[in-house]
């Protein structure tokens, strides 16, 4: 009898625990952090030491969007998207660059050298500004055989760059 | 009572565990893609990941020229939410096309948006089929299978992208490495002599010339099979260029290029995968492996 009433004690606790994990809900709802827009006249330039060129390897799945030669965003959102050949050395602005965030701002750099080039390591400057005052500096370097993907931040709570959070590949 | 109760316990048990499951596996209804040939089964798998079955009607090794379609990949592509071809007439007498109609279902031609290299022989201009040996290309096979599986499936858009921009960079590192492997052959010395007329993208991306005892096909297509006039050709540059190795392929018999390799005093190189990619386990089970060990034996044979 003793024996038969443990069962019975575990087989409830069980599928007690098994029915409120179950009817858990799956995900928990995120809550949404919103962050001020940074003040200030902030900018942009690049420049490439290459000829960067439209990525042969670039996925594109509709037909307004083709492969770049060049691509920054700021925390996900588009700022330059280059579709044509970029010349070595032009410097590219991109004025005004109105997506900062008070807080840390993540900057993405693509670019994609010339197919005859790819062998070689090659690199992308990128400057930000606030007005008239440079914020952070930025060169960004390519393995040879890769095109160049990288990151930076900035954070614009103490104006300073956080060069920690630096990730070249 | 006691036994009542027991059974009730039991009951609870069940359908607390059971329900979630059932409901579990009826969402992940997966998706099937039928693959005519290896290297696209292959291309779709590094884009679907786990999210659908990938089949492939072709085994590895088989040859999709003269392959004739049995019961069995009827039925496998009844099964098919969606079928990939390569095309440029790859697929004989055009045997997945036919399969995919007959079953009704939704087809991809991986190469479209490729321009197709144009091929003479003796007069008839033909279009290499073989596109993939190109990792340029196979961007453009990436990009097709891609844009259909979204379409057909497009709450995993972002899955599949992500899986395909990972799959491209590897390309674009595959692309690069083997123009560093070839760099230090001299240009005169890149010839490269196989089975079948297979190689000419390759030829093409890293600055081979090809020579084949065998035209495009090995089925009897307009510009395929063996000529006496193509053989001589083949022995004939062999002993102009200096050629040191010549190479079978896995797909194709290798008794004719062993033939002229004795004909003109050359050494067989190794086997190349061409065709079709390797046994699962070996190192051409996949597309990256298959290049990789292609460009090896060819590097190795021509030094």
């Amino acid at each position: 009898m003793r024996f038969i009433s443990i069962i019975i004690i575990w087989i409830v606790l069980i599928g007690g625990m098994t029915l409120f994990m179950n009817s858990r809900p799956s995900t928990v709802p995120i809550q949404e952090i919103k962050r001020d827009a940074a003040q200030g006249d902030f900018w942009l330039d690049v420049t490439t030491t290459f000829d960067a060129q439209p990525d042969p390897f670039a996925l594109s799945l509709d037909d307004s969007s083709s492969a770049t030669a060049l691509l920054v965003k700021v925390d996900g959102d588009e700022i330059l998207r280059e579709e044509k050949s970029v010349q070595a050395g032009s410097v590219i602005q991109v004025k005004p660059v109105s997506q900062l965030k008070v807080g840390q701002n993540e900057f993405f750099i693509e670019a994609n050298p010339p197919a005859s080039l790819i062998n070689q390591a090659h690199a992308v400057r990128c400057r930000i500004f606030n007005g008239s005052s440079l914020l952070k500096e930025q060169t960004v370097w390519s393995q040879p055989g890769l095109s160049i993907v990288s990151t930076f931040s900035i954070d614009l709570e103490n104006q300073s760059a956080t060069k920690e959070d630096d990730h070249d590949h | 009572m006691l036994r009542s109760l027991i059974l009730a316990c039991f009951g609870f048990l069940i359908l607390t565990n059971a329900t979630p499951c059932w409901a579990e596996h009826h969402d992940e209804k997966k998706l099937v893609v039928v693959a005519s040939t290896t290297q696209i089964a292959d291309f779709a798998r590094q884009v679907v990941g786990d999210q659908c079955i990938v089949k492939c009607i072709l085994a590895p090794g088989a040859d999709p020229h003269t392959y004739t379609p049995t019961p069995g990949d009827v039925e496998t592509v009844l099964k098919a939410d969606i079928c990939l071809q390569n095309g440029l007439h790859l697929e004989g007498k055009n045997w997945m096309g036919t399969l995919a109609k007959d079953a009704g279902k939704p087809l991809v031609t991986c190469t479209d948006g490729i321009k197709p290299l144009k091929m003479d022989y003796d007069g008839n201009m033909v279009n290499d089929p073989h596109a993939w040996f190109s990792p340029t290309n196979v961007s453009v096979y990436i990009n097709n299978i891609t844009k259909a599986l979204v379409t057909i499936d497009p709450d995993h858009k972002l899955a599949y992208a992500s899986r395909a921009k990972l799959y491209l960079q590897q390309l674009r590192t595959l692309d690069a490495w083997i123009k560093a492997e070839f760099n230090d052959i001299p240009l005169e010395k890149r010839i490269l002599v196989t089975s079948h007329d297979a190689f000419n993208y390759f030829g093409k991306e890293y600055g081979f010339k090809n020579r084949a005892p065998v035209g495009w096909s090995t089925g009897n297509e307009v510009g395929a099979g063996m000529t006496p006039e193509r053989r001589k050709l083949v022995v004939n540059s062999i002993k102009e260029f200096g050629v040191k190795a010549i190479f079978v392929e896995t797909s194709v018999n290798p008794k004719m290029i062993r033939q002229i390799a004795k004909e003109a005093g050359v050494a067989i190189g190794g086997e190349l995968y061409s065709d079709s990619m390797g046994e699962k386990g070996s190192a051409g089970e996949s597309y990256i492996g298959m290049m990789r060990e292609n460009v090896l034996i060819i590097s190795q044979a021509m030094r």
